[in-house]
């Protein structure tokens, strides 16, 4: 692309006469709800938006690096798109935690919204973006994909139930596992299902979407609502470097998808939610909804042993997390 | 020749000590992996942190089982048509091929230590709930590269002086 | 230069310069890089990258222990013990230790759910055996191949669990479509080995008239297997019972046969040293293989290689059958050059909305695609199996032999693949029955 485009006054008010080209490798393959419900209709959106200006190769996790790497390489500029969640990236920027979601934070899409964009007293949001600045990225895209949960072989209708139960979970999941007195046992993706099938563990938590694909259902016999993390979500990154080449028109065109592309693709999500949670049923399982005193004291519990755990891995990620403190305080779901 | 032959020498011991630390590896990754089954199965005490240092553990005996694996002759070739050739013409086409490993290894530590540099640059810790610096990991890779690397050139320097004298001297 | 082309282009490097010596790792990565830095600079970081990602891979810690426990069991002649014990038990059917070779391989690739333990430590253990008792060295390594390649097509199956994901095909019903189809091939593998030896007595002798072995002495043989018996047991005991995992079994698996030998008296530091030696240099010469075959593939997907297989069967005229065919073809082909993962990683997500579109079962053709997937282990001049075996065989073994070697139970299970395209019920019926699928 042109460097000097950005300056340019004649193309500052429309597409500029040259295409951009990206790659895009996100953290995961199109197996994955993501795909669909998540980067295609990002794409889709820019480049609509960008008049055609832009245009997006989008490549499977490992066609360029791994999943897991590829949130570095695209700091790196070896990818100019990336998307994944602050599970497989929160090593590198752990502010991501913030629009991942906290544990027992936002109850659904809609109020993580707000406490990151949508009310001006939080913009949490701000914090992300200046992060993603530092690593070198530019935060492009944001999408929920609904309650990261329970699905497990035992009924979970209180904390109290996972005493001595093996889980498999891993990162921030482990984090909520262990303060509950579960005990998280780390395995990788391939291996849950016929861990659980075997008895090696008793049930796994992993995002309501993904167990339809990952076929748990036909493993296992509880999903529990609302789950640890309500609005679990995914975030888009583009490397800075490629962000600046574009002109203003085509970064106003892409910052103003922002916001309907989160709530177009985290309402797909919640439909993948509900297929999900019917196929358990389907199968011969139930779903548990906890009542309101169980999820209050899940919540204080969270923001009290938790919460300080994720706010002590950055000065920005403290910001972040005594902002949506407040937030839920001053929303009436938290004592001061 | 003295020379060449201290600078063999030290190619093996380098190689030789890379091998050893693999050695070391295999042990850990056996003895851990295990107590990782009884402590879970038997003591109900999963550990968070066995799995993914078994994990980093491989990513360093990948590096440095390569150079020992190699400096022993034990990389695999398709030797259909290369086990007829004569001393002489299988050096003369080893110095040919040898261009693309040099050109593998020659990225292989140029954008090894390009990453391991961004890795250091932004602290890269795993996401996992035991977070482990991958920063120092990352070198580990580069740096076997190199060891690859003499040992490559210790081999072009057996074919080339086969190609001079006209038989191997050693195997 | 059109895509088609290039990618061609690519193959044909690779395959010039492996003939010619160079080591496949090293070939595999050198080709990647020059294809890369002419067509494709991006792609390089993905050279060393690899080096991260793929042995952080958590079910290759079972390269080393498999092959380091393989090795004890070698090193202390337990292996050998029971070889012989078998040998007294079944050697009086001509090629009798090879099917039964092909049924052990089965039987540990099955429960392991990948192929190379299996080809790993049999190989190590069943081929210095049938030599001894004057096999021919083909049908010894046919039979350990064979034998280590249904792994991937009996539950629990990694490569089954890739494409379920993949596909949005229910693993339960995949792992059950894959039992029928792999008795069934060890069935025609364990027939063809005895008939070829009925035949030709000098590929599996067995023993002189003479020489046969009382009920008493069959009986003692029994007793010197056990140490191999609860091996195997034990490694397949701890993953059936939900003990330990597949990869963890691995580790379960040498600690084991540390044990065994420190019960035998054999245990010593020589043994664990040889050993270790061993070990580290397999799994070196492996683990650079996986990396640069990782890479390979990375460079051919950025050069866009995945369009030129999308357009190939896409253009396939015949409706279904047209469709499945040169899907078939192309996983084969692709079977020659790359490894199980990468085909299946880079077809499924291509093929699968055009299996929705014409119609065909993603069920059956996840069945049909885990066959070819085995074929994939043992066609040359690429095949996983093949460099394993090769590097576990003695030195004076050439590539060559191996090929020749695995050439008849290729056919045996091209002739799989076909009956199970004629005839689907074979696949479909186990998990029709149980599942109501
Ligand atoms: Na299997
Ligand atoms: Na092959």
């Amino acid at each position: 692309a042109d460097a000097d485009s950005n300056n340019d006054e004649a193309s500052a008010d429309g597409p500029p006469d040259n295409v951009t080209e990206w790659v895009f490798q996100p953290a995961f393959d199109s197996g994955d709800a993501g795909w669909d419900n998540g980067i295609v209709p990002w794409i889709d959106a820019v480049e609509e938006a960008t008049e055609g200006s832009v245009e997006i190769e989008l490549l499977s996790a490992g066609s360029i690096v791994s999943g897991e790497e590829a949130f570095g390489a695209t700091a790196d500029g070896s990818i100019d798109v990336y998307a994944g969640w602050a599970t497989v990236y929160g090593g590198q920027m752990p502010e991501g935690y913030l629009s991942y979601g906290l544990a027992m934070g936002a109850e659904d899409h809609e109020e993580a919204w707000e406490a990151l964009w949508g009310d001006p007293d939080y913009q949490i949001g701000e914090i992300v973006e200046e992060a993603a600045n530092q690593q070198n990225l530019h935060w492009a895209g944001w999408s929920s994909q609904g309650p990261n949960s329970f699905f497990t072989k035992f009924p979970v209708e209180s904390m109290d139930d996972l005493a001595g139960h093996k889980l498999r979970a891993g990162g921030p999941q482990a984090d909520f596992l262990e303060t509950m007195g579960g005990t998280p046992v780390s395995f990788e993706g391939d291996e849950i299902y016929t861990a659980i099938d075997l008895g090696t563990i008793e049930g796994t938590m992993w995002d309501t979407g993904g167990v339809e694909s990952m076929k748990f259902n036909e493993v296992i016999d509880y999903a529990m609502l609302p789950g640890w993390n309500p609005s679990q979500a995914q975030d888009i990154f583009i490397n800075l470097d490629a962000w600046d080449e574009l002109n203003d028109w085509q970064q106003e065109q892409i910052e103003g998808i922002f916001e309907d592309t989160y709530f177009e693709t985290s309402e797909m999500h919640m439909e993948g939610v509900d297929d999900s949670l019917e196929a358990i049923e389907d199968s011969g399982g139930e779903v548990i909804e906890l009542d309101e005193d169980e999820i209050e004291k899940m919540r204080e519990k969270s923001v009290e042993e938790i919460w300080p755990k994720v706010a002590e891995k950055s000065e920005l990620t403290k910001e972040g997390v005594d902002k949506y403190k407040q937030f839920l305080i001053d929303k009436g779901k938290l004592e001061e | 020749m003295k020379i060449w032959g201290a600078a063999e020498l030290a190619v093996d011991a380098l190689s030789e000590l890379l091998g050893r630390i693999g050695w070391l590896i295999v042990l850990y990754v056996m003895f851990f992996g295990l107590a990782d089954v009884i402590l879970r199965y038997i003591f109900n005490m999963p550990s968070m942190w066995i799995s993914i240092t078994v994990q980093y553990a491989m990513v360093i005996l990948a590096s440095v089982a390569g150079p020992y694996a190699l400096n022993n002759n034990e990389f695999v070739k398709l030797d259909v048509f290369y086990e007829r050739f004569s001393d002489r013409t299988k050096a003369i086409i080893d110095v040919f091929t040898s261009v693309l490993t040099f050109l593998y290894l020659y990225v292989l530590i140029t954008k090894g230590f390009e990453q391991a540099m961004n890795s250091l640059g932004r602290h890269e810790v795993t996401p996992t709930a035991v977070q482990l610096p991958l920063y120092h990991l990352k070198f580990v890779i580069p740096i076997c590269a190199i060891v690859t690397l003499l040992v490559v050139i210790k081999k072009f320097s057996f074919d080339i002086r086969t190609i001079i004298v006209g038989h191997a001297n050693r195997d | 230069m059109s895509t088609v082309v290039i990618t061609l282009l690519m193959f044909v490097v690779l395959f010039v310069f492996l003939f010619l010596g160079l080591p496949v790792a090293l070939g595999l990565g050198g080709t990647g890089v020059l294809f890369a830095m002419i067509f494709s600079p991006a792609v390089l970081t993905s050279a060393p990258s690899n080096f991260f990602s793929t042995p952080w891979q958590h079910i290759i810690v079972t390269v080393p222990l498999f092959i380091f426990m393989g090795n004890i069991i070698r090193f202390s002649g337990i292996a050998e013990s029971a070889y012989d014990a078998a040998y007294k038990l079944i050697g009086h059917l001509p090629g009798g230790l090879a099917a039964g070779t092909v049924q052990v391989c089965m039987i540990f690739a099955a429960i392991t759910g990948i192929t190379p333990p299996a080809t790993i430590t049999m190989g190590q253990i069943a081929y210095p055996s049938m030599i001894k008792y004057n096999y021919s060295q083909k049908i010894a390594i046919g039979s350990i191949a064979s034998g280590g390649a249904l792994g991937a097509l009996i539950p629990p199956s990694i490569p089954f669990i890739f494409y379920g994901v993949l596909a949005n095909e229910s693993i339960g019903a995949l792992f059950l479509g894959g039992v029928v189809p792999g008795i069934m091939l060890a069935i025609m593998y364990s027939i063809y080995i005895i008939t070829r030896s009925t035949i030709q007595p000098e590929m599996g002798p067995p023993i002189p008239r003479d020489r046969r072995f009382s009920v008493g002495e069959k009986l003692k043989a029994v007793f010197s297997i056990w140490p191999f018996i609860v091996l195997i047991v034990l490694v397949l005991g701890v993953i059936w019972t939900g003990i330990a995992t597949p990869s963890e079994a691995a580790a379960v698996g040498a600690g084991g046969a540390l044990l065994i030998n420190l019960v035998y008296g054999k245990l010593s530091w020589q043994l664990i040293k040889d050993s270790l030696i061993f070990t580290v240099n397999l799994t070196g010469m492996g683990l650079w293989i996986l990396i640069g075959a990782d890479f390979f593939v990375n460079v051919f997907s950025s050069l866009g290689g995945q369009s030129v297989i999308t357009d190939l069967v896409t253009s396939m005229p015949g409706g279904q059958w047209g469709v499945l065919i040169m899907m078939m073809l192309i996983v084969l082909i692709l079977g020659m050059v790359m490894d199980d993962w990468a085909i299946i990683m880079m077809t499924t997500p291509l093929f699968v909305p055009i299996l929705n579109d014409v119609g065909i079962s993603t069920l059956w053709y996840g069945i049909l695609l885990i066959v070819n997937i085995q074929v994939a282990y043992l066609t040359p001049p690429f095949g996983f199996v093949l460099f394993w075996i090769k590097s576990i065989l003695p030195k004076n073994v050439y590539m060559g032999t191996v090929y020749k070697a695995v050439l008849p139970f290729i056919a045996i299970q091209l002739i799989a693949l076909i009956l199970l395209l004629i005839f689907p019920e074979v696949a479909l019926w186990l998990p029709n029955k149980l599942l109501d699928y």
